[in-house]
């Protein structure tokens, strides 16, 4: 085997879909798209059209980068299984990336906190808080509804992530002429920073057993406490 | 706000849910309370419709989820099978009822607290073989409108 790893990285987590190749953490090409909901039809052929034009066949991929979320329920599903699929039909390795994770890692050198934001349907995010002094992995990641998450913004934090561009004249608002809002529409998440968190995790061996790998699912406050009154039977 | 009135057929019913449907936007979501028999799946067929859709809804609660074309999408759900909070995680349906179309969902009730607090509850009560009370309410301003949309009388 060729001491070189060569990645196909695959992000269906939200609207936005990414497929890249990379070699050794860099990228060679990437696709990102606009897929809304037509993951299931329009990731395997946007996967051959990047490995065609990375000049990579599918035989020479050594290992798999799988954005886990959160995001949006069935497209995440959807990227996650066909990365599954590979991964076991290859016999190669995996390895799981926090969506939010992706969103930040760009931005995690500038000396503050970073918070990323993605959409989670009508009035909720998906929020990731991230320290500066504080490893990638170790990030707070919730949902929120999103008039609340405004009224509590994370003070001294760069705002970053896929639903910051239409938070912006609102997170604005409420920040002050100190803000510190990344400026970029979507789609915000690259393969090529898959690359780099992907590449780093394999050479320190954190690659993630194929029957371990879950979706980041995350419930609200108000449907944990839901989950704790059940069952909760009919009564007229 | 709450609103009730009388049905005495299921042509009433069907005709209480077009009007719902006439009236539905983007992102509603009706939670559906009743015994069996009482209604709920002729008044989801009235709402499909009022919202312009031509097929007949059947009850979801062997497939949990059907999805009509319409002015909105309605995806039409039944929790009557299910067990725990994590069977309706596992179901994916936040993709629907955070979505852009229109949710209404039967046995709501077994989840309190998992639903959009942007909500309308439709009540159908049996008063006799023939006669439903159905009360439309609804806490969010923005759902007004579909209690207001039973009003008229029935036999309208």
């Amino acid at each position: 085997m060729s001491d070189q790893d060569i990645a196909l990285a695959i992000d269906t987590s939200t609207r936005y879909a990414v497929v890249g190749v990379s070699r050794d953490g860099q990228s060679i090409a990437e696709l990102s798209w606009r897929s809304d909901r037509n993951h299931s039809v329009e990731l395997v052929p946007a996967i051959q059209r990047t490995l065609a034009q990375a000049h990579v066949s599918i035989e020479d991929i050594t290992v798999i980068h799988i954005a886990i979320g959160p995001g949006a329920f069935s497209a995440l599903r959807v990227g996650m299984s066909t990365a599954m699929a590979m991964a076991t039909g290859r016999d190669i390795p995996i390895i799981t990336i926090g969506t939010l994770e992706i969103e930040v890692h760009p931005y995690l050198d500038l000396g503050q906190d970073v918070t990323a934001i993605i959409g989670a349907g009508r009035t909720r995010l998906y929020i990731g808080t991230f320290k500066r002094e504080d490893s990638l992995s170790n990030g707070h990641v919730y949902l929120e509804d999103r008039d609340k998450f405004l009224e509590n913004l994370p003070v001294d934090s760069i705002f970053c992530g896929e639903a910051v561009a239409e938070l912006r004249s609102e997170l604005i608002g409420r920040l002050g002429p100190d803000y510190k809002i990344v400026s970029a529409p979507p789609p915000t998440r690259s393969a090529s920073v898959m690359a780099e968190i992907g590449h780093a995790k394999l050479k320190s061996g954190d690659t993630t057993d194929l029957a371990d790998i879950e979706p980041i699912y995350l419930r609200s406050s108000q449907v944990a406490s839901a989950a704790r009154r059940w069952p909760n039977t009919k009564t007229e | 706000m709450e609103r009730s009135i009388r049905s005495y057929s299921p042509k009433d019913t069907h005709k209480i849910g077009r009007r719902i449907g006439t009236k539905a936007q983007s992102g509603d979501v009706l939670l559906l309370v009743g015994d069996l028999g009482a209604g709920k799946t002729t008044l989801t067929q009235g709402i499909l419709w009022g919202l312009g859709g031509t097929e007949y809804a059947r009850s979801p609660t062997f497939v949990l989820v059907n999805e009509y074309p319409a002015r909105l999408t309605l995806y039409h759900m039944d929790l009557y099978r299910l067990n725990s909070i994590e069977e309706i995680e596992d179901l994916g349906l936040d993709d629907y009822l955070y979505g852009n179309d229109l949710c209404v969902v039967e046995w709501a009730d077994k989840a309190p607290g998992y639903f959009p607090v942007n909500h309308a509850v439709v009540q159908l009560e049996v008063i006799d073989d023939q006669t439903r009370r159905v009360t439309v309410s609804s806490e969010t301003a923005h759902l007004d409108r579909l209690v207001m949309a039973i009003a008229g009388g029935a036999d309208e």
